[in-house]
């Protein structure tokens, strides 16, 4: 009777639907491989907490196996795979687990919906080829391993990826892998954004909390002034301003470009002004909000100091929306990115994302996809942890 | 009864103001009165009739920057509190005078172990080490009946009971010995049974270290089985101060009158309606008050009620009264 | 999870703010509180008033008046990049088009993208946050992490998917930008009003609803999301300049509209250095860009404000 309840009904319906939708507009395969993917992470929701552990540790293992195959060779791998699985086996919280049963069939899915995406889109990557001829562009298909349905495509990435850690080769980019082209570009971003999160939070907390803890006094009114005007300006306006400033008038930093440390504070103030405008009026909020809470008229009942009481007490309280924040605000820093980087003439990411979906670069769309996804993703588990360590009700529910 | 050598406490005419956009509020105006060493002296009240910050302004934990006071002054042991620095009182809160909460759910930091909480008392006002300091607050926890104390000061304010949680809360207040207890609606948030082990604890806590309790309420219950005076409290006044069962056996002011009848009895019909009292008490922002500010309510209201405000005068016996009506007409 | 906020006891402060219970459930009590709180609030009214300006402003028919002599497209390239004057108050570009004329237009078309995605994300955040909040259970589980799992994706990169699947080239017509930036943003929508539901659903006048006999749809809709409204609104109100902001990060790649202030400001961008400096290009889209999202994020904090006078005291 269980199975019949309204609500399985109504998602056998949605799947259902979703497979005949697919069917008409890819094909009847595309359609079930969707619905399964659906199923398995849908899924993740009821598997109680016992086998949520075991799926857990299967989709680690399947990973790790892939991941360090090509970095340490078989041996190291298996040696690696054992030992970190082991360790998430026996001190990983299930709901670490449970989303990393439901992150990785989320990657596949994320990488064959994307696949179908540009493959129903208008354009393909060989349509400019100027030989427009039915056998070259086949021919030429198939040295780039592009297969005629998404689905085939799809199976020949995934398989690529499994059997030798490859992401294909790139169409556009004659003779370089997708591997080649974006591996170089990763630590260009990746320390853009870092630098960018530090400059947001330190930013936003210190003006946030100082205007929440006197709210409506000047301090406020100036910090929560500058945050409007942080959230309200286009980010690349303010770093063309910074540029004219700092680089060319006055001439205290690099104009533009990559390679010493001075190239990365201006884009990394740039891309960091919105967040911090966001970050800085979250904790104000959250600072005011926690200055009324009674545990803080206690602590100060308790004859402890101005000082101490916030610190110590109202702190942890304040910042935890931040915390909350930071998730979405690392994806944003990432993407942000992509305006920053062709402000500033950097060498990172964004450039690959925004030409591979111009030109259907399909391979490399993919390869920036996955990569976007798995930081955003494993970025989010950390602050999952880091709120239930800031907040211990929520650690029983890890 | 309160000789002026073993007064703990003494509160002379004090009067706090809150300045907020919508106008000045007086919340407390012309209050007096005293507290000995172990006494439990009990203020009963309305919502909203200044009882709770009476009390704050003890201490000087009124909201910053809305509330000060006004005027007035505090004497605690001799020392005059009003107007001492931010630095001063910090000496004496929690030290010499402590408080304890209504609610003991969010009254506990829910960041922090317990350990964490208790210790960092004893470490600022005692300058205990923090072993000694934890130490001393299991012996604390142990005093208040905390089960397993010395694993149980490990925990989080969520993990324990609100009962265990007000519990935590007192042992906290106890932790410098300190020689007088506020306690604000200490038993409001709890459920009837926890409630009388809780009060039972502070009255042997009370035999015990000879403190002296401030004890708020607007539970006549409470009021009648723990305090050895009572002040009665209207829009930021005191009507009425006597023995508790003098207040209750002969109540003095027509408020007080009407409080005790509002209260339900065993004794009482079934069908009988529950008396209650007619329309609001006065918005403080609309002062100042020419004449009694119960008048609009009192059932005995005449000509001279709203002549001025009465005195708070003294009846004999220790009990004071703040009204116009001839006592005989009261009984 | 225990919730550590427990409802207002007895407050310290005779503060009415204080006792202000921030529910959806008052109807016009409410909405009439919410208002005065707001005519209080200058900088709300202030940012309302140059909304409906810009708003007017922007769609006026110049040219049919006579007001501007040329529209956005007539080129006139001996007049190339003159700075303002009186004839061009705005100065012209490289084309010598007249650039108060594009900046107008532009505005018009960021106005649009603004309030289009806007409401395209509404819609579909409504929906689904108020289905997930609704029924809760398994099914707000699984929809709420979709919700996160879309979160996961750089929301850029969804745009860029969404809009090369809509047009041939980089910059197309308006259509695939509205609806690639409404698809965006709706999960902050879905997110807030699953929330509310999640609360309004338990309450009396629900249960009450249901015991009459009414069916989940009606519910829903005749009882549920009329109350969520007032914060629909206020996030709605946020989302505009988000999207304006966003759609001006789509132009700065070579991704946008054809015309819009977003890619006069970053086209402004390009042209700007000490070398010659055609100020005008860059000053007039970024002022009336800033000036409306200024507007409209001082209007959208101070409806927030007058919904939840928590955040403000």
């Amino acid at each position: 009777m269980g199975l019949l309840n309204p609500r399985i009904l109504g998602l056998l319906v949605l799947a259902a639907v979703i497979f005949v939708a697919m069917t008409l507009w890819v094909g009847p395969l595309e359609g079930l491989v969707l619905v399964v993917g659906l199923v398995l992470i849908g899924a993740t929701a009821y598997i109680p907490n016992r086998w949520i552990r075991v799926a857990g540790c299967i989709y680690l293992t399947l990973v790790l196996l892939v991941l360090g195959r090509h970095t340490l060779g078989p041996a190291g791998a298996v040696i690696l795979t054992a030992a970190v699985v082991a360790l998430a086996w026996l001190f990983l919280p299930p709901r670490v687990h449970r989303r990393v049963a439901f992150m990785i069939p989320s990657l596949v899915l994320l990488i064959f919906f994307t696949t179908i995406l540009m493959y129903e889109a208008p354009g393909s990557p060989f349509a400019s080829e100027k030989v427009a001829d039915e056998e070259a562009i086949e021919q030429q298909m198939k040295k780039f391993r592009v297969a005629k349905t998404p689905l085939g495509f799809f199976g020949w990435f995934m398989q690529g990826i499994i059997e030798d850690g490859s992401m294909g080769l790139s169409v556009k980019v004659q003779g370089r892998t997708v591997n080649e082209l974006l591996l170089p570009a990763l630590p260009v971003s990746m320390s853009l954004g870092l630098l960018a999160l530090v400059f947001a939070v330190t930013i936003g907390l210190g003006l946030g909390i100082r205007a929440g803890l006197k709210p409506n006094s000047a301090a406020d009114y100036t910090s929560m002034g500058l945050a409007i005007v942080g959230i309200s300006l286009p980010n690349f306006v303010i770093g063309a301003g910074f540029l004219i400033l700092f680089a060319l008038n006055l001439g205290w930093l690099p104009v533009a470009g990559w390679g010493s440390y001075g190239n990365l504070i201006l884009p990394a103030l740039t891309l960091a002004l919105p967040y911090a405008a966001y970050i800085a009026r979250l904790a104000r909020t959250g600072t005011i909000e926690v200055m009324q809470q009674d545990f803080v008229r206690t602590a100060r009942a308790k004859g402890l100091s101005e000082r101490e009481v916030i610190l110590k007490h109202a702190l942890k309280g304040a910042i935890l929306p931040v915390v909350t924040f930071l998730g979405p605000a690392a994806a944003g820093i990432l993407t942000g990115s992509f305006v920053v980087e062709t402000l500033f003439g950097i060498p990172g990411m964004g450039q690959w994302v925004v030409n591979s979906a111009i030109n259907r670069d399909y391979s490399v769309v993919l390869g920036t996809a996955i990569i976007y996804f798995t930081i955003v993703t494993f970025f989010n588990l950390l602050v999952d942890l880091a709120y239930a360590w800031l907040d211990p009700r929520v650690r029983e529910d890890l | 009864m309160t000789a002026a050598g073993e007064n703990l406490l003494q509160v002379r005419d004090l009067q706090t103001r809150f300045v907020l956009d919508e106008g000045t509020v007086t919340a407390v105006d012309g209050v007096s009165f005293d507290v000995a060493k172990g006494e439990i002296v009990g203020i009963v009240g309305e919502s909203g009739c200044g009882k709770s910050v009476t009390n704050l302004s003890v201490l000087g934990l009124l909201p910053k920057p809305q509330g000060r006071i006004s005027k007035g002054s505090v004497l605690f042991e001799g020392r005059e509190l009003v107007g001492l620095s931010e630095n001063q009182l910090r000496q004496v809160r929690g030290n010499n005078i402590a408080m304890i909460f209504q609610d003991p759910m969010t009254s506990l930091n829910p960041y922090l172990r317990v350990e964490e909480q208790l210790a960092e008392v004893v470490q600022l006002h005692l300058g205990l080490d923090r072993k000694a300091a934890v130490a001393r607050a299991v012996e604390l926890l142990r005093r208040v009946g905390i089960p397993d104390a010395a694993a149980r000061i490990k925990s989080y304010p969520h993990e324990f009971s609100g009962g265990m949680r007000q519990r935590v809360m007192i042992a906290m207040a106890l932790l410098c010995d300190p020689e007088l207890l506020i306690a604000d609606e200490p038993t409001t948030a709890l459920d009837v049974t926890i409630q009388a082990q809780i009060l039972e604890l502070l009255k042997e806590l009370r035999a015990e270290r000879q403190m002296g309790i401030i004890l708020i309420t607007h539970d006549l219950g409470v009021v009648a089985g723990m305090c050895d005076r009572v002040l009665v409290m209207y829009a930021g006044r005191i009507v009425e101060e006597a023995p508790t069962h003098e207040l209750f056996a002969n109540p003095q002011h027509p408020y007080t009158q009407a409080l005790l009848k509002s209260v339900p009895r065993l004794d009482e019909k079934i069908h009988e309606t529950l008396f209650s009292i007619e329309g609001l008490p006065p918005r403080l922002d609309k002062g100042p008050f020419t004449g009694c500010t119960f008048a609009p309510r009192c059932p005995l209201v005449r000509e001279a009620c709203h002549a001025g405000e009465p005195a708070l005068e003294d009846t004999g016996g220790g009990r004071k009264r703040r009204c116009v009506v001839p006592v005989e007409e009261l009984a | 999870m225990t919730d550590h906020r427990t409802p207002p006891h007895e407050s310290l402060t005779p503060d009415p703010a204080d006792t202000f219970i921030p529910s959806a459930e008052k109807g016009t009590s409410l909405g009439a509180d919410a208002w005065r709180r707001l005519k209080k609030n200058k900088l709300a009214i202030v940012g309302a008033v140059f909304v409906v300006i810009m708003v007017l402003g922007c769609n006026i028919e110049y040219v049919t008046f006579g007001l501007i002599e040329t529209d956005a497209q007539t080129t006139n390239l001996p007049n190339a990049h003159q700075p303002p004057s009186w004839d061009e108050p705005f100065g012209t570009d490289n084309l010598g088009r007249s650039y108060l004329a594009r900046v107008l237009e532009g505005g018009r078309v960021s106005l649009m993208v603004g309030l289009i995605a806007t409401i395209v994300s509404v819609i579909i955040g409504t929906f689904y946050g108020a289905i997930a909040g609704y029924y809760g259970g398994k099914l707000d589980e699984i929809m709420m992490r979709i919700v996160d799992f879309l979160y996961g994706i750089p929301y850029m990169f969804l745009v860029i998917l969404v809009m090369i699947m809509f047009s041939d080239t980089a910059r197309g017509s308006a259509a695939p930008v509205f609806l690639a930036l409404g698809v965006v943003q709706w999960l902050m929508t879905a997110r807030i009003v699953r929330g509310q539901v999640l609360t309004l659903r338990h309450q009396e006048f629900v249960q009450a609803a249901r015991v009459m006999g009414a069916g989940d749809l009606r519910i829903i809709f005749r009882h549920i999301l009329p109350n969520t409204l007032g914060v629909v609104i206020v996030y709605a109100t946020l989302t505009v300049p988000a999207v304006i902001i966003l759609e001006s990060f789509l132009s700065f790649l070579g991704l946008g509209v054809e015309l819009s202030w977003g890619l006069l400001v970053s086209e402004g961008v390009g042209v700007v250095n000490p070398i010659h400096s055609y100020w005008w290009l860059l000053f007039f889209p970024s002022l009336f860009l800033a000036i409306t999202l200024f507007s409209l994020n001082f209007f959208g904090d101070g409806l927030r404000d007058a919904f939840d006078p928590r955040t403000r005291k």
